[in-house]
């Protein structure tokens, strides 16, 4: 399709066994499987963000393992920069690891406590065996100061016990920024940060992105800062993605009732108006009963018969616009549709 | 500097210290042993003139049957104990990293395998295994440390691997894994490293019980007959024991020492390796700050200077102080905060985390933490003080008019009885004399205000989803009706669906009954969306209390204006968020000045000289900032891109 698309990810499905046990595998004991991620398919182009929304258990962590080549899928392909990448080699995944780089949700974990963060920082050129040790520690400098971390000789030498939230993450991206990689899944990184901390970190990522030219695969819970960051939304629900499109578009007008429910649902002050609560009558499913049929049908208040059967078909309801709903084109056309919850 | 740390944390357990002073002081005289001019035993030939000569000037423990001085015996014997327990806890220690760590890191049926044979080594009486051992193969010292080795690896394993089940999943772990680390090296640089710690105290522990199996060995005379070893000079003494005790208490005393002492050190060294175990501040004993003894906690009465009459709210706060014992210093976690909520309303007290919100959730219901101390202020609810006014005074309050959500629902709620038990138990605990029914009427009622359906009352908590189980905790706080409820994140945990209809049953309680509520949050929306007034919290104080719409349309502490402009919004015009240069302040002993000053675009001398008063901005519009007035706070409110 498109000669920029950098990471497609084609029908990837992840299924874990809840293992019995190795005795219970000896008596033949059943063993129960999740499916976290059942059939998603997703396109990101060079120097974009999209941005992986749901809630938790939507399997949108697990997506981000997958692509990141953390965990292998059960089923599906993914495609690098028009390589497949999905059963690679590990001395070819370990070169494309270079490319595709990380940052975890939680500061306080992401960095080894014994280590200093010149070393954390240095790691990923110590295991790529990338210049001599004048010239990684220069890298690390600059990465560093990259990152804000100014000046950068002061922070190489402190543990990350001695350092903030705020701080640690940015030490987490300095230390993706060393291999300069082209591709970064970023699983919640500020959502552990507090609010004035918050914002600075997600300014310095959106600066990065658009001075590096790389592309994030970002996923949060929370829609406000993935319209903030992001291109595209693709929102998840129980191992589905049910609806994808550019993000000012998606927002303004979501074509899946889940999608507005969650747009609905989020606490914001507008002076002089109140918002309306939202009510939903059934309790959310859990990933290890997944409903038949649409998966939100129990909680949604536009279904019919038609969805507690049949698995709803993927509209395109506008050019670059997709959802899986029954109904999606007729919640896409009324834009002022309020749910009646 | 992390050297340093864990010779100051030795230093505070004089018992560690001793210990530590003996394990050293004996491997100095083990090492020292050939040069201190005691003869070696080994060529001892023994003087025949000399047999058994009581301890003395001349021989310090006396000599034994053969005219050997007991003293060189029993310091080269120091070395013999110490061979024996280094050795056999190295060897069992080096073994069980490595098999520990591989079936902790690998799983699967490399773990299935290693796992059994942990337990079966375990399973192994050690001390028989020893003898046969010995029986076999004969004795001699390196087969005995062998055999040791043998009977105690498997202990170190099994904790070894329960290390790295733990830590392979940490980030840091994924990290590393995710930038291309083979295995190996995500192993020994990462996981290995970081869980040797218990290892270390427990390879201390078997030190000393090396020691004492070797001893044993040698008591029953089975040890290797070419050593000096304190067991064998027990074994070879006890047939003398009339004649000369001194010949069995001299080796005896030895070992008992060094392994009490091995044994103290391997539970010091427990207590410096793990934070967890470290002792916390004791608020009774530790020195106020200065200027504190002042203030003091309010009597209850008209010493106070006020009287619950003329317009007084439900719930009126002053001057509320409460401090954090940790370490050496007092963290003011509450420091000199005061507001009112009238009946009915509701107030929303946001800040960022370690601000102190919580901590004054936890001042007013009296729920303090051990560390945590109530210095002073006054806390009156409907006219009378509750603070500090005498446990009985405030039973009859707590629960009963005012009560409170907590944040961690699985936390709160008892997981071995089901719902409808805690809650009858909450029920009768405040009204012994409840019949059965009335528990089960009022159960249902509440159930159905709170939209619980019935049959979930003979839920257990972990079959419940985490909306329903938050539903029940705030089912728990309304059971006696009260008339103020203190809610510390209620809904922060959940998805955002069903914290919206958390919300929206708390927004029903409200309009229904005449219920007061405070709401403490991180999340502004939330709070707004919630309540009339928001009081913003930063380093332990209140900076800014307005009404809601004030507090987003025209907020004058610079602090609030950075809050409101750093959160990212679903509606309106995109704009590029703010931050705050820096990092929340930590309020830590003696302060002057504002504590917001380090991260204040407007902050001037006098900010960082003169702490601010709270200045009147409105009618019930209050800002803790020196220039809440002046023109450039209020063009900055005014910037405030009205969204």
């Amino acid at each position: 399709m498109n000669a920029s698309v950098l990471l497609r990810a084609t029908d990837i499905h992840k299924t874990y066994s809840l293992r019995a046990g190795f005795m219970g595998q000896v008596v033949g004991r059943k063993v129960d499987e999740v499916r976290a991620v059942d059939g998603v398919s997703l396109e990101l182009d060079a120097g974009q963000v999209l941005a992986l929304v749901g809630e938790s258990g939507s399997g949108k962590t697990t997506m981000g393992k997958m692509v990141s080549l953390v965990e292998r899928p059960t089923a599906g392909k993914i495609e690098f920069d028009g390589e497949d990448v999905t059963h690679l080699s590990s001395s070819r995944l370990k070169a494309l690891r270079q490319e595709v780089q990380m940052i975890f949700q939680n500061p306080y974990e992401s960095l080894d406590p014994r280590h200093t963060i010149g070393t954390s920082v240095m790691e990923p050129l110590i295991i790529h065996r990338i210049g001599t040790k004048g010239e990684r520690r220069d890298k690390v400098e600059e990465a560093l100061s990259q990152v804000e971390l100014r000046p950068a000789s002061k922070f190489v030498d402190r543990f990350a016990q001695d350092l903030s939230g705020g701080q640690l993450q940015r030490v987490s991206i300095a230390r993706t920024l060393v291999l300069a990689p082209r591709l970064i899944v970023a699983d919640e990184p500020v959502s552990m940060l507090d609010v004035s901390v918050r914002s600075g970190v997600m300014n310095l990522m959106l600066n990065l992105q658009a001075n590096l030219q790389m592309a994030y695969f970002y996923i949060t819970h929370d829609l406000a800062v993935a319209r903030y960051m992001s291109n595209r939304i693709a929102v998840m629900y129980l191992g589905v993605v049910v609806e994808e499109g550019p993000t000012d578009q998606l927002i303004e007008r979501a074509a899946h009732p889940y999608t507005r429910l969650l747009i609905m649902a989020v606490p914001e002050h507008k002076v002089g108006k109140k918002r309306r609560r939202v009510q939903l009558s059934g309790e959310a499913a859990a990933i290890k009963e997944i409903p038949t049929g649409c998966r939100f049908h129990p909680r949604c208040p536009l279904a019919k018969q038609v969805c507690s059967v049949e698995e709803p078909p993927v509209v395109t309801v506008a050019p670059g616009r997709r959802a899986a709903c029954h109904f999606a084109q007729e919640v896409f056309d009324k834009q002022e549709l309020i749910l009646n919850v | 500097m992390k050297g340093a740390n864990y010779w100051t944390d030795f230093a505070r357990y004089p018992t560690v210290l001793a210990s530590l002073i003996i394990v050293v002081g004996a491997a100095v005289l083990a090492l020292l042993a050939p040069y201190l001019g005691l003869p070696n035993p080994e060529e001892m030939a023994g003087d025949l003139s000399e047999l058994y000569v009581r301890p003395g000037a001349e021989h310090w423990m006396g000599t034994d049957n053969f005219g050997r001085d007991m003293l060189s015996r029993v310091i080269w014997g120091t070395r013999l104990a110490f061979q024996v327990a280094i050795v056999a806890s190295l060897v069992s220690t080096l073994l069980g990293v490595m098999l520990g760590s591989i079936a902790g890191y690998f799983g699967g049926w490399v773990d299935h395998i290693l796992a059994r044979t942990f337990d079966v080594f375990l399973l192994i009486p050690a001390f028989f295994l020893v003898i046969l051992i010995v029986a076999l193969f004969g004795s001699n010292i390196y087969l005995i440390i062998l055999a040791i080795a043998i009977t105690s690896w498997s202990g170190q394993a099994r904790i070894m691997r329960s290390q790295v089940l733990t830590l392979k999943s940490r980030t840091y772990v994924q990290a590393s894994l995710g930038m291309g680390s083979s295995h190996l090296r995500v192993l020994f640089r990462h996981i290995v490293p970081n869980g040797l710690a218990p290892l270390i105290t427990n390879g201390t522990i078997l030190m000393g019980l090396a020691i004492l199996t070797e001893a044993g060995l040698s008591f029953l005379g089975l040890g290797d007959q070419s050593t000096i070893s304190w067991g064998r000079m027990i074994f070879e003494g006890q047939s003398q024991l009339r004649v000369a005790a001194w010949l069995v208490i001299f080796p005896g005393l030895a070992m008992l020492l060094l392994v009490a002492a091995l044994n103290l050190l391997g539970d010091g060294l427990n207590q410096v390796l793990d934070p967890n175990l470290r002792v916390r501040g004791n608020p009774e004993k530790a020195p106020l700050p200065e200027g504190l003894s002042g203030r003091g906690v309010a009597e209850d009465g008209p010493a106070t200077g006020r009287t619950g009459s003329e317009g007084e709210g439900l719930l009126e706060v002053r001057d509320l102080t409460m401090f954090y014992h940790l370490g050496d210093n007092w963290v003011r976690a509450v420091d000199g905060v005061s507001f009112s909520l009238e009946r009915d309303g509701g107030l929303g007290i946001v800040g960022e985390s370690g601000c102190g919100k919580s901590s004054l959730g936890l001042a007013l219901m009296q729920v303090l933490p051990r560390n945590a101390k109530i210095l002073g202020g006054s806390v009156r609810f409907d006219g009378r003080e509750i603070l500090n006014a005498g446990d009985d005074s405030f039973r009859s309050v707590r629960w009963k008019r005012m009560s409170t959500v907590f944040q961690s629902a699985m936390n709160a709620l008892n997981p071995v009885l089901k719902v409808r038990q805690q809650l009858a138990e909450a029920y009768r605990l405040h009204r012994p004399d409840a019949g059965r029914a009335e528990v089960q009427e009022r159960i249902e009622e509440i159930f159905d205000t709170i939209g619980i359906p019935r049959w979930r009352m003979e839920s257990y908590p972990h079959e419940l989803s985490g909306g329903m189980r938050q539903r029940v905790m705030i089912a728990l706080s309304l059971l006696l009706n009260p008339e103020l409820i203190i809610a510390d994140e209620p809904s922060t945990a959940l998805d955002v669906l069903v914290q919206d209809q958390i919300l929206a049953e708390i927004d029903k309680l409200r309009s229904r009954t005449n219920l007061s509520l405070i709401l403490i949050s991180h999340d502004m929306g939330t709070v707004a969306e919630t309540c009339e007034r928001i009081a913003v919290m930063y380093a332990g104080q209140l900076v800014e209390e307005a009404p809601t719409d004030a507090i987003f349309s025209d907020p004058r502490h610079p602090y609030t204006q950075a809050l409101v402009n750093a959160v990212p919004r679903l509606t309106g015009r995109k704009h590029e968020l703010t931050s705050l240069p820096g990092e929340p302040f930590v309020p830590i002993g003696d302060l002057r000045g504002c504590r917001f000053a380090p991260r204040c675009s407007f902050a001037t001398d006098l900010c960082r000289q003169q702490e601010p008063s709270r200045q009147r901005v409105d009618a019930g519009h209050i800002s803790a900032c020196h220039f809440a007035l002046d023109e450039r706070i209020e063009n900055r409110a005014g910037e405030r891109l009205l969204l």
